[in-house]
């Protein structure tokens, strides 16, 4: 793990310790012998209020490389969500997380998570990542709905 | 530079570009002879402008200066009548109908013309230089549209690309105790940082390896503060200033900025040749290349359609090339199989593979009995199972003449594509016998006592051989998809007259000693080169007229 990298998610841990959005978790994963895994966070997505997602708490892993904060982390839904930008691996399309469109140095831990809850209920039509949440939200969107308001019961939030 | 009409370029107006003082912009005067001179010129380097523009631009012009009241000092950036000076000069050649304008630029006469544009840009949005050519790349190097937004509303066209017209001095600052890196999170009054003008600072660190990883990618000016959502661009002055110590990092950038001028702008490409550095400006529009084959030549010795990059392929225009090649790739060996191979029932027309037995033939779909070698009906054949000697009857002559007009449209295509071919290979071939045709050249030079000088008419032979059999290939592909009708003879004739010449010619230098004298030799060989040449320019010079005129249909 080159220096750089340690450095900003010590920082970014220390930061998001100070100061986080309400409902929101994001920390290192525990690794088997008990130390704290930098490179791999465990975070919570809270879905926002008064959409269909409201209630749900949706687990995602941020997975970052030797080359962050140069390259974006990866952001992957464990288990994966029926949302159109959400591959069937549970990878979320999202362009700040993409190296070659939004993703910029400076943008944090923070911002990649309220920018993911942001996506939940403003599904981007130009970048389909699995085809039944892609077709149904085009075609059908009150069957989307209830099809959300389901999951988001699914993995309500027990806090 | 794009609303002149499609046959302005072809006016006697439309002039010969100008060159730049270093030669580094060489001007051809496109004759695509292959043989035509490139000639360069010293000229005023304000001359990098192109001056080949018919009249709209210039009305714009004297209405931006009027507006800026520039009126002295600026028109002479606009000036489209330079022409008095090629005309004084006299060497201007008759235009060719096949040939187009064209410049060709090597990397600094690239940087030259950018340069150039920006000086010229410069006064108009008094901006500082940066600025003018991070606002010039945002518009693609489209001038007007620039300055009419700018006109319009200069803060929002600044603030759309992240500008600020005079942006403050940029520099590496240090001693700030405030100072913390947003990017590593290092602080205190060590770290140097750097900060565009929109104010958000990193460590220099930080911002170096953000920088050159993305022009590493291949990214140049498009390259943005890396604050969150933050649209500043970081501007050529500020990458040469971060990126001092990393030359290689620095070099780099340079090629991708060119590059991205090059790509940017219609009216340029790259020369498709491998490891070929130039690039050609053209300012033919897609719109005219239904009836004009932008043909240019390289500096690198490549003759290419600026159009699709294709190899010289006159006189087809480039959609029936694209057709013709994907035609190709889809169907000739298959047609050439079917032709080797197959007969058609003469009933049902379905095709049929002969694989074995006897020449009773049974159509598998309509059972329609008939002689494999003959294609009359078996029931006539009588005894004579094993040997069809009728040939001639009538019944056995209507089985054929009923041939289907698909395998009549199957003949017809591999008629041009055996021809078309036959000269693709020629053109390789002559590759070889350009190597021949030096040893013989050698050969000459001992034997007969030449100077170098004296044989090089073999070689000036096989280019034009070469030049000549690439056009007679597309010729084939031209005529492939033109309608019958007289017109259509008259192309074909001219076309026959060029491929007789052309084979004599081949066999003139293939074994140019021998027989008669070298004065002989010679003599002939550049009489018939000449004749040959003055057969190719009429080709040419017929099929571009006509497409320019409609003279053909072409089939669909």
């Amino acid at each position: 793990m080159s220096g750089i990298c340690r450095n900003r998610l010590m920082e970014e841990r220390k930061q998001w310790r100070k100061d986080h959005p309400y409902g929101f978790y994001a920390r290192p994963q525990k690794s088997a012998d008990g130390s704290l895994d930098l490179m791999r966070w465990e975070c919570g997505i809270p879905g926002k209020e008064g959409t269909a997602w409201d209630g749900g708490l949706f687990k995602c892993i941020l997975i970052f490389t030797d080359d962050y904060p140069v390259a974006p982390p990866k952001c992957q839904f464990t288990p994966p969500l029926f949302h159109p930008n959400i591959f069937p691996s549970g990878t979320v399309c999202l362009s700040i997380l993409n190296a070659d469109k939004g993703w910029k140095p400076a943008i944090t831990i923070k911002q990649i998570l309220l920018g993911v809850q942001g996506l939940l209920d403003e599904p981007n039509n130009d970048d389909p990542a699995q085809t039944e949440a892609y077709q149904m939200y085009r075609k059908n969107i009150d069957q989307y709905q209830a099809k959300i308001r389901v999951q988001a019961q699914k993995f309500a939030n027990t806090n | 530079m794009s609303d002149y009409q499609s046959d302005s370029y072809m006016d006697e107006d439309y002039d010969e570009f100008v060159y730049s003082e270093d030669e580094s912009v060489i001007s051809i005067s496109s004759d695509n002879s292959h043989h035509g001179q490139a000639r360069t010129r010293a000229a005023a380097a304000a001359a990098a402008t192109i001056q080949s523009q018919p009249s709209a631009p210039a009305q714009s012009q004297t209405q931006y200066s009027a507006d800026y009241g520039y009126e002295d000092e600026e028109c002479d950036f606009f000036d489209d009548n330079d022409n008095d000076f090629e005309r004084a000069i006299g060497t201007r050649p008759t235009k060719k109908a096949w040939a187009v304008d064209f410049k060709v630029y090597d990397p600094d006469g690239l940087s030259a013309t950018q340069k150039a544009t920006v000086d010229r840009m410069m006064p108009l949005l008094a901006t500082s230089r940066g600025t003018t050519t991070l606002l010039l790349r945002c518009y693609l190097w489209r001038e007007e549209p620039l300055v009419e937004d700018f006109i319009a509303d200069s803060e929002r066209t600044l603030a759309k690309s992240g500008l600020v017209a005079h942006p403050k001095p940029l520099r590496i600052e240090s001693g700030n105790d405030e100072f913390t890196c947003e990017i590593c999170f290092t602080s205190g009054a060590d770290e140097q940082y750097f900060g565009l003008s929109c104010g958000h600072s990193f460590c220099t660190d930080c911002y170096v390896t953000y920088a050159a990883g993305k022009i590493r990618e291949g990214e140049s000016w498009r390259i943005r503060c890396p604050a969150p959502k933050c649209k500043t661009l970081l501007g050529e002055e500020s990458a040469r200033l971060l990126l001092a110590e990393h030359t290689d990092v620095l070099d780099r950038y340079e090629v991708n900025l060119t590059r991205s001028f090059v790509n940017d702008l219609d009216s340029f490409t790259w020369c498709p040749a491998p490891n070929c550095q130039y690039a050609v400006e053209c300012l033919v529009p897609r719109s005219a290349m239904m009836t004009v084959i932008p043909t240019v030549n390289c500096k690198c010795g490549k003759a290419f359609c600026f159009g699709c990059k294709v190899d010289d392929h006159m006189p087809a225009p480039c959609y029936l090339v694209d057709k013709w090649l994907k035609k190709c790739k889809d169907d000739s060996e298959t047609a050439n199989w079917l032709k080797a191979n197959t007969k058609e029932c003469t009933k049902c027309k379905s095709i049929i593979e002969k694989n074995g037995g006897c020449n009773h033939m049974t159509c598998r779909e309509c059972q329609h009995h008939f002689c494999w070698v003959c294609m009359g009906p078996w029931n006539e054949h009588g005894q004579q199972f094993y040997s069809c000697n009728r040939f001639s009857e009538d019944s056995s002559k209507n089985a054929r003449d009923s041939v289907s007009k698909s395998r009549a449209q199957l003949e017809r295509y591999l008629h041009y594509y055996t021809r078309y071919n036959n000269h693709e290979q020629s053109v390789k071939l002559a590759r070889q016998l350009l190597a021949t045709t030096e040893k013989n050249m050698e050969q000459m030079q001992r034997e007969m006592t030449l100077s170098w000088i004296e044989v090089q008419f073999l070689s000036d032979a096989v280019d034009v051989l070469s030049v000549c059999r690439t056009t007679l290939k597309w010729s084939y592909v031209l005529a492939y998809y033109m309608m019958s009708d007289n017109q259509k003879i008259i192309f074909e004739n001219n076309q026959s007259d060029l491929e007789m010449a052309t084979e004599q010619l081949n066999e003139l230098v293939e074994n140019p000693i021998g027989q008669s004298s070298i004065e002989d030799i010679k003599r002939k060989i550049i009489d018939k080169s000449t004749y040959v040449k003055s057969r190719w320019e009429t080709l040419l010079s017929d099929t571009s007229l006509g497409l320019q005129e409609n003279r053909w249909q072409f089939e669909e």
